[in-house]
C-alpha cells in the first residue's frame, strides 16, 4: 500500500494564534493511496491540520510538505499550483451562494483556465453523475438540502481531478441514510480515482468505513497512529475515545 | 486596545497594498466591475437623490434665514451651490454609501468568511482579493463620482424649489448666482474627493468583512465596524483632502 515517498509530511509542526498554542509538535507521514482519518475531541485543531495541508494556513513552526514541497517557503501563486492537486470538501460545503451548481463545479476549472467551455460542461455533468445528482446544474445552493450541498461540494473538490482529497466533517449534521450515502460515495471515489484522502470526522462508524488508518490528535500532537482496526482494539487512548470515556484534557499552553 | 488599532491599521494598509498590486498585475475583471458599478452606483441612486433633494431644500431655507439678517437673501444660490458642490454633495453621498453599500459589502464578505467560502476561493485556485475586493474598490471609485454629480444637481434643484416658491426669488436670479460662483475647479475637486471617499468607504468595508471572526455575531460586529470606521474616515479625510486640493489650486 505504501510507496516510498510520502505525499503529505508533517515535521514538528506547531501553530499558534496570538497566545493560543493549538499544535506544538505534529509529526506524521501520509503515503499515496492512503485513506486517513484524524480523530480527536472538538476544538483540538483537526480542521487546522487540513487547512495547513491545503496551504490555507501556515504553521508557526516546523514544516508541512505536500508532494515533496515545503509549503512554508511558497508564495501565494506557488501555493495555487500545489492546491491544483488538492480537493477540499468544507464542513458546511462552502458553496458560493450566488453561483449555480454548474458554476460552482466549473469554478476551479475556469480559474485554472485549462479547459474549454465544452470540456467544462462535460466534466461538470460527469461529476454530477458520480455524486448521483445529475441534471441539477441550474439550481442554486439555497435550493439544495444539506446532504445535496455536501455532495455538490464533493463534486466541486473533485472537478480538477486532484490527487489528494481533504474531507472536513463530510457527514456532520446529516441523517443516517445521507451519512451512509456520502461514506459510500467517498469510498467509491477513493477506488475510482485512486486518491489519497485525509478526513476529519467525529462519526466513528464513518471513520471506519472511509479510512484504513487513524490518527488521534490530542494536546497539539499525535497520540495514536496506526491501522484503524488495530488501534481501535489495542490503543487505550483510542479505545477510550471511541467508547466516550475519553478523559484527556485539552491542555492549550 | 491601542495596539489592536495600530495592528488593524497595518493589516488594512497591507490589504490596500495587495489591491494595488492586484490591479497592476492582473487588472480588474470587467464583468464583475460592471456588476459592482450597478450595485454600488445605480442601486444607490434613489436614496442618494432623496437625501440630496431635502438637503438642498433645507440648506436654501437656512441660508436665506441667516442671510436676511444682513439683507443678503439674494446670495442663497451662491452659498447653496458652493456648499453642495464643494462639500455636501461628496460628503453626503459618501455617508449614505457607508450605510447602504459599506454595510452590505462587509456583511456579504463577512458571511463568506464564516461559511468558509473565502477559504474555498483560495482552495479552488483563485485569489479572494482579485475576486472580492479589487472589483468593488474600482467600481466605487467610478460610481461614487457619478453619484455625486447627480446628488449635487438634485440638491441644487431642491434649493431652487425653496428659493422660488418659499423665498420668492426668480429661478434666473438663483441660477445666475450659481453660474457666477461655481468654477470648473470646484467640480474637479468634488470629483477627486468623491473618488477618495468611494475608495475609503469600500476598502474599509472589504477589510472588516475579510477579518470577520466568530460566526453570525462576528458578521454583525464587522458590519457595524465598517459603517463606523467608514464614516469616521470620510470626515477625517474630508479635511485633509480639501486642504490639499485648496493648496494645489
Amino acid at each position: 500500500m505504501t510507496a516510498e515517498k510520502p505525499i503529505i509530511e508533517f515535521e514538528g509542526v506547531g501553530i499558534r494564534f496570538g497566545s493560543l498554542q493549538v499544535h506544538h509538535d505534529l509529526n506524521f507521514r501520509i503515503f499515496p493511496g492512503e485513506n486517513v482519518t484524524l480523530l480527536g475531541p472538538s476544538g483540538v485543531g483537526k480542521t487546522l491540520i487540513l487547512k495547513m495541508i491545503a496551504g490555507l494556513l501556515r504553521p508557526t513552526s516546523g514544516r508541512v510538505l505536500v508532494r515533496g514541497e515545503d509549503l512554508s517557503n511558497l508564495e501565494e501563486e506557488e501555493l495555487c499550483a500545489v492546491r491544483a492537486h488538492i480537493g477540499m470538501v468544507f464542513q458546511g460545503a462552502a458553496l458560493f451562494d450566488s453561483l449555480t451548481v454548474y458554476e460552482n463545479i466549473a469554478y476551479p476549472l475556469r480559474e485554472r483556465g485549462l479547459k474549454s467551455e465544452d470540456q467544462i460542461r462535460q466534466i461538470v455533468a460527469e461529476r454530477l453523475e458520480v455524486i448521483g445528482l445529475p441534471g441539477i446544474e441550474k439550481k442554486l445552493p439555497s435550493e439544495l438540502s444539506g446532504g445535496q450541498k455536501k455532495r455538490v461540494g464533493l463534486a466541486r473538490a473533485l472537478a480538477s481531478s486532484p490527487e489528494i482529497m481533504l474531507f472536513d466533517e463530510p457527514t456532520t449534521g446529516l441523517d443516517p441514510t445521507a451519512i451512509r450515502l456520502i461514506d459510500e460515495l467517498i469510498v467509491k471515489l477513493q477506488n475510482q480515482y485512486s486518491i489519497t484522502s485525509v478526513a476529519v470526522t467525529h462519526d466513528i462508524q464513518s471513520a471506519g468505513r472511509i479510512s484504513q488508518r487513524w490518527l488521534l490528535i490530542h494536546a497539539g500532537t499525535v497520540v495514536a497512529d496506526g491501522p484503524a482496526k488495530q488501534i481501535a482494539a489495542q490503543n487505550q487512548d483510542v479505545i477510550d475515545f471511541i467508547s466516550g470515556n475519553w478523559r484527556g484534557e485539552i491542555t492549550l499552553t | 486596545m491601542l495596539q489592536d488599532k495600530i495592528r488593524s491599521l497595518g493589516a488594512y494598509a497591507l490589504l490596500v497594498g495587495e489591491v494595488f498590486k492586484d490591479i497592476t498585475t492582473r487588472g480588474v475583471n470587467r464583468g464583475e466591475l460592471c456588476r459592482q458599478v450597478i450595485k454600488i452606483g445605480r442601486d444607490s441612486l434613489p436614496v442618494v437623490l432623496l437625501t440630496a433633494t431635502f438637503t438642498g431644500m433645507v440648506l436654501a431655507l437656512q441660508t436665506a434665514y441667516g442671510l436676511q439678517r444682513f439683507g443678503a437673501k439674494n446670495y442663497v444660490g451662491n452659498i447653496v451651490g458652493l456648499s453642495l458642490v464643494r462639500e455636501l454633495g461628496p460628503v453626503l453621498t459618501a455617508l449614505m454609501l457607508c450605510g447602504r453599500v459599506g454595510a452590505g459589502i462587509s456583511a456579504e464578505i463577512g458571511s463568506m468568511v464564516v461559511t468558509e467560502q473565502v477559504d474555498a476561493i483560495r482552495a479552488l485556485g483563485a485569489n479572494p482579493i482579485s475576486k472580492l475586493v479589487t472589483p468593488r474598490i474600482a467600481a466605487a471609485m467610478l460610481a461614487v463620482p457619478a453619484l455625486v454629480v447627480f446628488c449635487t444637481l438634485i440638491g441644487i434643484f431642491g434649493g431652487q424649489l425653496v428659493a422660488v416658491y418659499e423665498l420668492n426669488q426668480s429661478a434666473f436670479t438663483y441660477q445666475r448666482a450659481l453660474y457666477y460662483t461655481i468654477m470648473v475647479r470646484d467640480l474637479i475637486d468634488a470629483l477627486i474627493k468623491s473618488a477618495v471617499f468611494g475608495f475609503l468607504v469600500v476598502s474599509i468595508a472589504c477589510y472588516h468583512g475579510l477579518v470577520t471572526k466568530g460566526g453570525t455575531a462576528g458578521v454583525g460586529r464587522s458590519t457595524t465596524a465598517a459603517v463606523v470606521s467608514g464614516s469616521i474616515a470620510v470626515f477625517i479625510s474630508d479635511f485633509f483632502v480639501t486642504k490639499v486640493l485648496i493648496l494645489l489650486s
